[in-house]
């Protein structure tokens, strides 16, 4: 088993900790881009933090046709920034919408659980983002923030729609 | 320069034009953000006695210098107040305040009138001034909606009904549950044709030290999150001073009648967390996360989401209504967030309302409708004809001090206001210090200034002297100190609900380190007492004066008639003293005027009026 980040989006605040503490301590300025978890918002009050998941069989691998995307021997999934070639390939085969290009850099950006001890997790003040070793292969958390949302309109708000 | 973004737009809605200035070209080291750079842009850009609803009144959106790299900040949106005549800031949370830093301004200046109605869009630095006709008359929830559907992420400030309407105490909704919510600034962007603005970014905020700068956010995040005096915010938000007020003798009931409600627990934290919250709700960066969603799962209104219900709402739209329903709090509530008015003038509007209807001195006739306190139907229907200016609401929607003076019958007795602002939710004849902090207020009756009623509590005075709750005593100092406290955190756009825990060293700290500035602790006290006396020009400029600094009749003239603190009141001698001592401490002369050396000290002597 390994350590994985999961998300318990029914306590997430909205309040981007997570990305502040992602892009300020990773790159030493504040942003989304710079941020590889965003929380997304969606109407009315849902807050749905997106990371990479960090699948067991992973499609962003499959995908990269330089194999910059590697696990490494802690067995995280990291992008070699050096050798990615900016074509987006893994973006459109990420199932999480967990990879994202960085406007400057023009390299693909996703979590990389800070080598082990992720910082956000750690800032999370309501334990919405949970770190502990998984049993099972965690693509089944692989989902679109739109589709998380519609689970949560019903299981928080007991709305339909 | 770290922290600033580096660039303030501007946008001309007579001419449909916007251009870009340089932050540095405006004197940041004394005015820092916010608050001060508002009060600086207001009294050098607005003529004397403008009509605020004109297009020479101006809008600012505004953040400071640590929004989106410090825990718990807002956004500053200032203009000339419709309701009040004075200078107006007005703060709203969420994550707009960052999310217009990462769009590459540290503000918005807006200006002029556009002839249709009209949108601003403002994403990385790009601006369009976008048709906003369909969206017109559209309630505030939809038209966020609608602006979303191209970017779910986007901030979004816009008006309901009200504002288009100019009701005089219309707010700017943001994120659909938070609100720019006092003094009518709705109204202005009304006045403007102007329904939303719509903010995106992806650039960066830099700050100059970036290491040292991480080690010290993370030791404040850390110490909220640890903190015993933050937990009860954690948990209950706003509400969590429900049943203290009620206990207390402060809690408005029945148009401030009386300072306890005997149905106050039915609208307590309590009884919200256990009927309708169901997780927290937290602006840009704060782990604080004083907002609570909710959902009302029985009743009338099942299935209605709302972020609330906050104190001050509870304590108006409930108590001081004699509305004692949860279910119809939240429903009175949504329908004002919507339409687009401030819940706490509104409820203070509908409990005169209804004690002019107990009274006799409205009727059936005059209002369409029975509306004694506690009818729970008149106040809804109340709202939305105040939202719409419908019938009776085209009176009520100018305010409660236009109201008393229209309806006569010595009414100006129980219309609770100050300079115009409706009073927020705690009584004052309990509490001599909030009574000279709504008489000193630079936006009328206002809380957020100071409130001394913790210190009365306490017993502690400003240097730990004993202080005794009920005298007049010691007031003055605590007043003039958190007022000058909040000013200058207000310039930093700092929420006041972390600010007791980071202190003037933990914001010099990390505004030294953002923008490379050597701040002194007094320095940064020196940024909020100079703002306090330039708003202090600007509405001596407008007319104001030392009769202006006063409470509404019934704190000076009739005693509680029940509670912990029956009795008592505020006599206007009581009064009259903690004014001199306030002015004396403020180094105003005894009209309330800052004096030269006052002004020399501050650097202000060119703005004396």
């Amino acid at each position: 088993m390994r350590k994985k980040i999961t998300v318990l989006y029914e306590r997430c605040t909205g309040c981007r900790l997570c990305e502040i503490i992602c892009s300020l301590g990773r790159s030493g300025q504040t942003s989304h881009s710079d941020a590889r978890i965003n929380v997304h918002s969606f109407s009315p009050g849902l807050d749905v933090p997106i990371l990479c998941v960090q699948c067991g069989e992973a499609p962003c691998m499959e995908a990269c046709p330089v194999d910059a995307i590697r696990k490494n021997e802690q067995g995280i999934i990291e992008i070699i920034e050096d050798e990615c070639t900016g074509c987006e390939l893994c973006i459109e085969a990420c199932p999480a919408d967990a990879i994202k290009m960085h406007p400057e850099r023009k390299t693909a950006l996703k979590c990389d659980l800070c080598g082990g001890s992720p910082q956000c997790v750690e800032y999370c003040p309501t334990g919405a983002l949970d770190y502990h070793d998984v049993p099972f292969d965690t693509r089944v958390y692989a989902k679109k923030p739109e589709e998380i949302a519609k689970l949560l309109r019903k299981s928080l708000l007991g709305l339909e729609e | 320069m770290g922290g600033y973004v580096g660039k303030l737009l501007r946008v001309d809605l007579s001419a449909g034009k916007t251009s870009e200035e340089d932050i540095e070209s405006f004197p940041l080291r004394q005015f820092l953000g916010g608050k001060g750079l508002a009060s600086h842009i207001l009294f050098n850009e607005l003529e004397a006695r403008i009509d605020p609803l004109s297009p020479q009144n101006k809008l600012l959106f505004l953040t400071g210098p640590l929004n989106g790299i410090c825990p718990s900040t807002k956004m500053c949106i200032a203009g000339k107040s419709p309701l009040t005549g004075t200078f107006c800031d007005s703060y709203v949370g969420g994550h707009a305040a960052p999310e217009l830093k990462y769009a590459g301004y540290d503000g918005v200046i807006v200006e002029g009138r556009a002839e249709e109605p009209v949108y601003i869009k403002i994403k990385d630095g790009e601006t369009e001034i976008e048709d906003a006709k369909s969206l017109w008359g559209s309630d505030a929830f939809k038209t966020e909606r609608r602006l979303k559907e191209e970017n779910a992420s986007a901030c979004v400030f816009c008006i309901g009904p009200a504002g288009e309407k100019l009701v005089r105490f219309a707010h700017i909704n943001a994120e659909l549950y938070r609100q720019a919510g006092r003094g009518g600034l709705g109204a202005v962007m009304g006045s403007k044709k102007l329904k939303a603005v719509v903010i995106t970014g992806s650039f960066p905020i830099k700050v100059e030290k970036p290491k040292e700068y991480f080690e010290t956010f993370k030791g404040f995040v850390k110490k909220l999150l640890e903190s015993d005096s933050i937990y009860h915010r954690r948990r209950w938000g706003t509400p969590r001073v429900t049943l203290v007020a009620n206990d207390q003798d402060l809690l408005p009931t029945r148009n401030f009648q009386e300072g306890t409600f005997e149905e106050a627990e039915n609208l307590g934290a309590e009884a919200m967390e256990k009927n309708f919250w169901v997780k927290h709700k937290a602006c840009s960066t704060c782990p604080i996360h004083c907002g609570k969603l909710g959902v009302l799962r029985k009743g009338t209104y099942a299935g209605t989401v709302l972020e609330g219900v906050e104190y001050e709402t509870v304590g108006l739209l409930g108590s001081n209504c004699g509305i004692g329903s949860l279910e119809a709090l939240v429903h009175a509530n949504e329908l004002c967030d919507k339409l687009g008015i401030d819940t706490l003038s509104t409820g203070n509007i509908v409990g005169f309302v209804m004690e002019c209807y107990e009274k006799g001195i409205l009727t059936e006739e005059d209002l369409g409708m029975r509306a004694n306190f506690g009818n729970e139907k008149a106040l809804f229907i109340l709202i939305e004809k105040i939202a719409r200016r419908e019938g009776i609401g085209n009176l009520l929607a100018e305010g409660v001090r236009k109201v008393s003076e229209k309806i006569g019958k010595e009414t100006e007795k129980f219309a609770i206001h100050v300079k115009g602002l409706e009073l927020p939710a705690w009584g004052m004849r309990a509490s001599p210090g909030m009574a000279l902090a709504y008489a000193t207020a630079d936006r009328g009756g206002c809380h957020k200034r100071a409130w001394p009623i913790g210190a009365e509590f306490s017993g502690k005075g400003l240097h730990g002297e004993r202080i005794e709750r009920y005298s007049g005593e010691g007031k003055a100092a605590i007043v003039k100190y958190q007022q000058d406290f909040s000013a200058a955190t207000d310039c930093l756009v700092a929420c006041d609900f972390a600010r007791g825990e980071i202190g003037t060293a933990g914001y010099v700290k990390m505004l030294n380190l953002a923008v490379g500035y050597d701040f002194s602790e007094g320095e940064l006290m020196e940024v909020g007492e100079r703002t306090w006396n330039l708003i202090r020009l600007f509405n001596l400029r407008e007319g104001f004066a030392r009769k202006d600094d006063t409470i509404p009749l019934r704190a000076r003239i009739e005693p509680l008639p029940s509670g912990v603190a029956k009795g008592r009141m505020i006599p206007d001698e009581t009064l009259n003293k903690m004014l001199d001592d306030y002015y004396q401490l403020r180094g105003w002369d005894e009209n309330g005027i800052p004096t030269d050396e006052k002004l020399k000290e501050m650097s202000l002597i060119q703005y004396k009026v």
